[in-house]
């Protein structure tokens, strides 16, 4: 498989598997949950919102 | 000739060994931060105290064949500040892997380093696999794939991995000194450390355990986090999609079950069962295990 063929692969097969803020209120996650990433961070692991509501 | 100690993951370590690295990560942080970014200070001019100098007169190599930017900047600063020097050796600096074996390029940089911290290739075949022209497969031929095992294999000096394909404990070492610098975040009764006392650095803040998950691909930082959290107390609660490609290895579920991890883990494929529960939600990029861009 060539890297584009597997690329669109890994998008269907991550597909739902984002980090949302409603992934997580869905999902019953504590109410103050926190997100943690090692970075660089691709959008499609995790949406901009979740970046917003970071508490340092 | 006495046994070298080598960091591959955090399986290799005890726990309190890890909660020492924590704790003296914890400690140099705190002497270190006036030193390499003064304006995060309060305004007014720190204590200026000095790290020790224990890597005084050394030199680490780090051997480093794939970008990076935050692991290189901290581990070149880090040795500046311990009193010693980093060497960065990047792929196109050095032979190894073109013409000289792992087993020389470990024996000629423990003769003069005193260390070595590696980011080196091993995902030769995928390489392979992804390329068709006669020229760059001829090239791959040339450059035989490096572990950062075999480096250890071979080097007199401690080898410490800045990731492979498999593990990436240095991440999940940064990751605990996070979690244990705002653990009063998950403890609304306890107020935030205070300001640090004269002449003295504060003690690692406790962290009570945790339900932490991760939803994403089975990769490094996962693997190393699955032979470290629930060693520490912590509830492990990971999804990923079904498919066997996206499943642990078996070198690392090894690790798992032979530290006893696996009864804390929760594994499943399905995001919002994983995060149920969860403290801290985690991910990292799903389009590197089988890709170039692995080590992007």
């Amino acid at each position: 498989m060539g890297q584009e063929a597997e690329y669109e692969q890994r998008v269907r097969d991550f597909t739902g598997y984002q980090v949302t803020e409603m992934l997580c209120r869905e999902g019953g996650a504590h109410p103050d949950w926190k997100f943690m990433h090692c970075l660089p961070r691709k959008k499609h692991e995790v949406d901009d919102e979740v970046l917003i509501r970071i508490s340092y | 000739m006495a046994v070298v100690p080598h960091l591959m993951t955090l399986a290799d370590l005890s726990v309190p060994q890890i909660h020492r690295a924590v704790s003296h990560a914890y400690h140099l942080k705190q002497l270190s931060t006036p030193w390499l970014a003064p304006q995060l200070g309060s305004g007014k001019q720190p204590r200026l105290r000095m790290p020790s100098q224990s890597l005084f007169n050394k030199s680490i190599a780090l051997l480093f064949s794939k970008r990076s930017t935050r692991t290189r900047l901290a581990a070149e600063t880090a040795a500046l500040l311990l009193g010693g020097r980093a060497l960065f050796l990047g792929k196109d600096d050095i032979q190894l892997g073109v013409n000289e074996s792992p087993r020389d390029t470990a024996r000629v940089i423990g003769g003069m380093c005193q260390g070595i911290f590696a980011r080196v290739g091993d995902h030769s075949e995928i390489e392979v696999r992804e390329t068709s022209s006669f020229l760059n497969l001829h090239l791959h031929i040339l450059t035989p794939a490096i572990r950062t095992q075999e480096l250890a294999k071979y080097s007199p000096v401690p080898v410490l991995s800045a990731l492979s394909s498999l593990w990436h404990p240095t991440q999940v070492l940064a990751d605990l000194l996070t979690l244990h610098e705002h653990a009063h975040l998950f403890e609304p009764s306890t107020p935030p450390a205070g300001p640090t006392t004269k002449g003295q650095t504060e003690e690692l803040p406790k962290l009570r355990p945790l339900t932490i998950a991760y939803v994403g691909d089975s990769a490094n930082v996962l693997h190393d986090m699955l032979v470290t959290y629930p060693r520490l107390g912590h509830n492990l609660r990971v999804a990923t999609p079904p498919k066997p490609a996206y499943q642990a290895p078996t070198p690392v579920w090894d690790r798992v079950k032979e530290l006893k991890c696996d009864e804390k883990i929760w594994w499943g494929a399905d995001p919002k069962e994983a995060v149920h529960g969860a403290n801290v939600v985690v991910t990292d990029t799903w389009y590197s295990s089988s890709t170039l861009f692995i080590f992007g």
